[in-house]
């Protein structure tokens, strides 16, 4: 490919929290259709980073953003751009799984009703989204019985998939997870990396892990940050094996070997 | 293999517990060996924590806990009815996660244990205090400040205070539940230093998903994977030679 | 022991002797003043008399509150239907304004004082007794229960773990971690006292006489209760900040 598509570009981006600036510097370029990997030790900013491109990070209060973020062409800090419009086209899944105490048709709906005018959707309609969304995260045949059943009793590995369900309906161009897998057992995490795997390239996927080996399976391009800088973003098997950094190297040998 | 010198002191046998509706660990037994160190790896979740906590009874305040099997101390069934479960906590005792001295003075941490199973005269108190920290190395950096609050101390310095504290006790068996999962790597290496230095005197279980640490620290080691238990065996087979093709995958840093 | 910490344990020792010599000073002067005014029945206790017993029953009331707190938290687990029906009570009583339990109080009180002669004092005693607890015990009980929470799961579990019993646990880790929080909720709960207490005194002095009532400055008494009960909630504020 000559010339290569991307959902998100920040240039110079800085972040203070009060006085600790958390974030230094950062330029990065997140490729479209793909799923980037975040590493680094506790601390480092990657949260925070990922936590920008939705303006999650305003609702902490204290937070001062400088720079520039681009997420799809778009200066997300410009002033005519609409938060809820923003978090629908960049979705987030959170590291412990947060459906709504409510049903699992419901859960997935929640999202379009918001968004769309009273009773726009017919019966058929809303069945019809509802199908879609649990057959791509591989839930329709565990749950098209139990589309009535509390969304909270079901299974951790369920639940985590059924909060990627329902970003869905809307329609997102970018995916952002946090830790995605630590509230879930080994099977859980291989489930739910697998069913990123199968929606990348429709969906942009950005992910927070501190389980490298996670990032190693799951992701063709990594970010390593420490202390607040972005110290290398290169493919995911040349990060791993032929880092150019020192700290990179570090942190990857350190748990590697 | 049969050796005289072998000794279980702890046996768990067709151990299953559940939170709720959830299983969290599934028909586990294995024997731990008195004066070794067993480590327990496996990806975050599967239930090495859970495990533990069934160990010294821990989990008896957990709401909605409930298992089967048996657990044998020296022998004995740690759940039986006339067993008194602050005497089983005594004798196994416990180091977390993440370090948390008391809100008192460093000497008073120390000597918390002593004194409730009363010990009240001021010189044994010193003696214990003095004999704890030195076993972890802490007692010519607190010395001077032994009256001071344990803020002031790393997280690495509060963490062996914790060791400290849970020596000062004289249990039989310390279990460590990941230990330096709080540490920076400059720490880590002390407290392992540690562990293999207390094997002498105590029986130590070692929960960690660092699969290197386990290897440097362990004598035997036990894979657990989503509450099950893979693999049990001697740390030098078990990572050298692994029967399971998941225990090859997750010490071979593919799984988990 | 760090700073803050003893200051504001100091300052929350310094609210409440000072609130309790304010209102000993309250009720003994009330006593005597009032106490002479002509009544209808010289047998029939003044109204005002009754404060003296506002103390002891609202730190019985107190007491109480934290000792059923310390039970419902440390003893009962959260699923136990005793908790939880004690539990929702609580949540409901302490949602009701001091003024309702003021008016009620008042309402037995007056009707009894002015309908009958004097045989309605028994019941009336204990009409108000349980007017009062019923306003401070669920403050207490709720507040108490929260500092007892706060109380972070790890450290009861690092003192369990050395082989600590429930009771040396609570008393040697919970209840000093969890004190400057248990003395704010009765602080809180006093201060709930004193505001229904002005009311009552304030509405149920007018019920007898309306002009003596004023111009003896029961009236001006009134607004002082009602000013040292804001100035307890500020303290109470205060209290609250202190991250424990």
């Amino acid at each position: 490919m000559a010339a290569k598509n991307y959902n998100i570009e920040t240039e110079n981006l800085n972040l203070w929290y009060g006085d600790f600036q958390a974030l230094i510097d950062v330029n990065v370029k997140i490729l479209a259709g793909e799923i980037t990997s975040l590493i680094g030790p506790s601390g480092c900013g990657k949260s925070t980073l990922l936590r920008c491109f939705n303006r999650v990070n305003e609702r902490y209060g204290n937070v001062t953003t400088k720079g520039k973020i681009q997420v799809l062409g778009k200066n997300i800090y410009d002033a005519d751009v609409s938060l809820p419009e923003l978090r629908k086209t960049v979705g987030m899944v959170f590291q412990r799984p947060n459906p709504l105490p409510i049903s699992v048709y419901e859960n997935i709906l929640f999202g379009l009703r918001i968004h769309s005018p009273l009773r726009s959707l017919t019966r058929a309609e809303s069945d019809a989204i509802v199908e879609e969304a649990l057959t791509s995260v591989f839930l329709w045949d565990a749950l098209k019985d139990k589309l009535k059943v509390r969304a909270t009793s079901l299974q951790l590995e369920q639940q985590q998939k059924l909060c990627i369900a329902r970003l869905l309906p809307l329609k997102p161009q970018i995916i952002l997870m946090d830790e995605p897998c630590s509230a879930l057992d080994a099977k859980g995490t291989l489930a739910v990396e697998e069913l990123m795997s199968y929606l990348a390239g429709t969906y942009t996927f950005l992910i927070v892990t501190h389980n490298m080996a996670q990032a190693r399976r799951v992701s063709s391009e990594c970010i390593f940050m420490f202390l607040g800088e972005l110290i290398e973003h290169r493919n995911t098997q040349a990060l791993f094996e032929t880092p150019h950094n020192s700290k990179t190297a570090d942190y990857v040998q350190m748990r590697y070997a | 293999m049969k050796s005289e010198k072998k000794q279980s002191i702890l046996s768990i046998r067709k151990l299953n517990a559940w939170y709720g509706d959830r299983q969290i660990l599934i028909n586990l037994s294995f024997e731990v060996q008195r004066r070794q160190v067993t480590a327990l790896i496996g990806p975050s979740n599967s239930g090495k924590s859970t495990l533990v906590r069934c160990l010294n009874r821990l989990n008896d305040f957990t709401l909605n806990f409930r298992f089967t099997g048996e657990i044998l101390f020296k022998g004995r069934d740690l759940y039986a009815s006339m067993v008194d479960a602050t005497e089983v906590r005594m004798q196994i005792g416990m180091v977390f996660r993440k370090p948390i001295p008391f809100r008192c003075s460093i000497y008073e941490n120390v000597a918390y244990g002593p004194r409730i199973s009363g010990v009240n005269t001021s010189v044994r108190l010193d003696a214990i205090v003095e004999k704890s920290l030195r076993r972890v190395g802490l007692w010519d950096e607190v010395e001077p400040i032994l009256d001071g609050t344990p803020d002031e101390l790393s997280i690495g310095q509060q963490q062996r205070l914790c060791i400290a504290r849970a020596l000062a006790v004289e249990p039989d068996i310390l279990i460590f539940d990941e230990p330096c999962g709080e540490l920076d790597p400059m720490e880590t290496p002390k407290v392992e230093a540690l562990v293999r230095n207390l094997k002498a005197d105590y029986t130590l279980i070692f929960v960690t998903n660092k699969r290197r640490q386990a290897a440097r620290v362990s004598d035997f080691a036990g894979f657990l994977y989503c509450g099950e238990l893979i693999e049990f065996g001697a740390t030098e087979k078990l990572f050298t030679n692994p029967q399971d093709i998941r225990t090859e995958q997750y010490v071979t840093g593919k799984l988990g | 022991m760090d700073k803050s910490k003893i200051v504001f344990h100091s300052i929350a020792l310094i609210t409440l002797v000072v609130v309790f010599l304010f209102f000993w000073y309250l009720i003994e002067n009330t006593h005597t003043e009032i106490g002479q005014q002509p009544t209808a029945n010289s047998q029939q206790p003044t109204a005002d008399s009754h404060l003296y017993l506002l103390l002891p029953i609202s730190l019985l009331a107190i007491l109480l509150g934290v000792a059923c707190a310390f039970y419902l938290e440390e003893r009962l687990p959260p699923t136990n239907w005793f908790r939880r029906l004690i539990e929702s009570e609580v949540a409901i009583f302490t949602g009701i304004p001091s003024l309702l339990y003021g008016l009620l109080a008042v309402e037995i009180f007056v009707s009894y004082t002015l309908g009958s002669s004097g045989q309605g004092w028994g019941v009336l005693f204990y009409a108000e007794v349980l007017t009062f607890i019923v306003l401070v015990m669920p403050l207490t009980i709720r507040t108490t229960q929260a500092a007892l929470r706060s109380v972070a799961t790890p450290i009861r579990e690092s003192a369990y773990a050395l082989g600590a019993s429930q009771w040396q646990v609570l008393s040697n880790q919970v209840v000093p971690l969890a004190f400057p929080g248990i003395l704010a909720g009765c602080c809180r709960a006093m201060s709930r006292a004193l505001a229904a207490a002005a009311l009552l005194m304030g509405i149920h002095t007018w019920g007898y006489t309306h002009e003596t009532a004023i111009s003896a400055g029961i009236h001006s008494r009134y607004v002082l209760l009602l000013v040292a009960a804001l100035l307890f909630s500020t303290f109470f504020s205060f209290l609250k900040e202190n991250p424990t």
